[in-house]
């Protein structure tokens, strides 16, 4: 049975934030752009020596941050990799992280580690296994982990659908969800499920974010690229999403060909502009 | 066709590192309205190599300056394709891509006039490497006081690395590093006595002398104070020096001492 974790948080996180890239440190640790958080990539502070540490602590002194990990292999049939956690754990708490997210998926293998979100069968036996590493992790970490749903270009022949089977796996493991509006808009393209369907059968209440970002079009299907401003589709999405949810956290991914900080600050303010619109709408 | 969660991660890693076509591995995998099985495979396995070619792209900018983009990129396709990454932190992949272009330079014509290649690449490790090393601890020179020479053990400083080569790689690493183009640089070959450290957050990198590189290289064996002593050549006196400089992070006593 899962531990049950506090719901208070750490921080004070919300609004619209943008992913930490290391193009833009300098800027956004001496200017005010107006960025209410910051989502910082955990695997980018594992260093424990030289600049990396203080980096940290700038942010942290400056941001209210959240830690975003690609690497807890989560739904992987491999052993949880203690030393990784033991060091997500210290960043963590080093940068006062409001909460720590991760993926739902796998990323390593009889050893060895593939560097991608690697898609996990929508079925029982995944939900299982998952949602127990899942609630070790957060009994290691000592609070409850958000999970993202990820884009993908291949699909297990299994019984269940994406949302079905994150709904299953939050309710089991009694975790968060980091809901990605652009993955969910890819993956009607690519795999053919129903987004708008997938908002129904979501566990809305258990969203702890929302994630935006681009897609690369390669005409038969959708890279998540995160190379590109969010497209219209996402954007429509988006406004649907929200109407549900009009204070979840709201987060600018960019991880390719970075543009300059203005360009991330610009798709932010589109998203403040859509929540204003549907607040105004729902007074 | 039900595949367990298990059979799936592996038939889906095995389609990733092998060079066969997708559909080979994935029989599980169901026909939908997006990309084909082939496409889908081949999404995966370009994003897993990719990751790990652009890894090497930011730990080597020297190598890739030097040789171009593409055949870097021929370079770095090809150790990916035979080496996997066993660390989900990606600044630890790569280690042994010097290795790998000594092989290359050996095997391969056309790398044949770089036979220094391969240090250049080693040193561009050590200096990568450094960036994310521990941060060394003030030296304590009490242990000094309660254990004798044979049980005692200078341990190098984690922010400090050292290497020999035969090739004055050190100045194209450095003209790199002050952006001046390496290819305009004459490489020269000799004796050179190598000395990297982070110092200010950045790799520094120094021709050292050779006695003090002996030392230093003695200290890294794991040597007690003891054997130092007793080596031919080594001048053990300049310990001392070493401490000073910074060099040496730890003296390490007891049993464990070998």
């Amino acid at each position: 049975m899962a531990t049950a974790f506090p719901t208070g948080e750490r921080g004070s996180v919300s609004g619209v934030g943008i992913g930490l890239r290391d193009p833009h440190f300098d800027q956004l640790m001496t200017e005010d752009h107006g960025v209410p958080w910051l989502e910082l990539l955990a695997d980018n502070f594992l260093a424990r020596g030289g600049l990396t540490p203080r980096q940290l602590d700038r942010v942290a002194q400056r941001y209210p941050v959240t830690l975003h990990c690609v690497s807890m292999n989560l739904g992987g049939v491999d052993p949880l990799d203690k030393a990784y956690l033991r060091e997500i754990r210290r960043i963590a708490a080093q940068a006062n992280a409001a909460w720590i997210s991760d993926h739902a998926c796998f990323t390593a293998h009889g050893g060895q580690q593939y560097h991608d979100l690697l898609p996990l069968p929508y079925s029982d036996e995944s939900i299982r296994h998952i949602a127990g590493r899942i609630a070790d992790v957060q009994d290691y970490l000592g609070q409850r982990i958000a999970i993202e749903n990820v884009s993908a270009y291949l699909r297990v022949d299994a019984p269940l659908n994406e949302a079905a089977f994150l709904a299953a796996v939050c309710d089991e493991a009694d975790c968060t969800l980091l809901l990605d509006v652009n993955n969910l808009y890819v993956n009607q393209v690519n795999l053919g499920l129903d987004a708008r369907q997938a908002l129904a059968e979501l566990p809305l209440d258990r969203v702890r974010e929302i994630h935006l970002a681009g897609y690369e079009d390669k005409g038969d299907y959708l890279i998540d690229a995160h190379n590109s401003r969010v497209s219209d589709p996402v954007w429509v999405l988006f406004a649907e999403l929200i109407q549900a949810m009009l204070h979840a956290p709201v987060l600018i991914e960019w991880d390719k060909d970075i543009p300059p900080l203005a360009t991330l600050l610009a798709e932010a303010e589109r998203a403040r502009a859509i929540i204003r619109q549907v607040k105004e709408a729902a007074a | 066709m039900n595949h367990t969660l298990a059979q799936w991660q592996r038939n889906l890693t095995r389609m990733i590192d092998a060079d066969e076509s997708p559909q080979h591995f994935l029989g599980g995998a169901m026909t939908v309205p997006g990309p084909t099985v082939e496409q889908g495979g081949l999404v995966y396995r370009s994003s897993s190599r990719g990751a790990r070619a652009m890894a090497l792209q930011d730990i080597y900018p020297v190598c890739l300056r030097l040789l171009g983009e593409r055949s870097f990129e021929g370079l770095a396709r090809e150790f990916v394709r035979r080496q996997p990454s066993v660390s989900g932190d990606l600044n630890r992949y790569g280690e042994g891509f010097a290795d790998f272009v000594r092989w290359i330079v050996d095997e391969q014509p056309a790398f044949a006039g770089l036979p220094w290649l391969g240090d250049l690449v080693g040193l561009e490790w050590l200096c990568h490497s450094l960036y994310y090393r521990d941060d060394s601890p003030p030296f304590d020179p009490a242990p000094l006081a309660s254990a004798g020479a044979e049980h005692l053990r200078p341990c190098p400083a984690a922010h400090v690395a050292w290497m020999h080569t035969r090739w004055s790689v050190h100045q194209i690493w450095r003209a790199h590093a002050d952006d001046v183009d390496p290819g305009e640089l004459r490489i020269e070959s000799g004796d050179y006595w190598l000395f990297c450290e982070r110092r200010n957050y950045r790799s520094v990198v120094s021709v050292i002398d050779p006695a003090l590189w002996q030392l230093l290289d003695a200290c890294g064996q794991g040597d007690t104070l003891a054997q130092m002593a007793v080596q031919e050549g080594l001048c053990v006196d300049r310990l001392g020096e070493l401490v000073e400089l910074g060099w040496i992070g730890t003296l390490e006593c007891g049993s464990d001492a070998v």
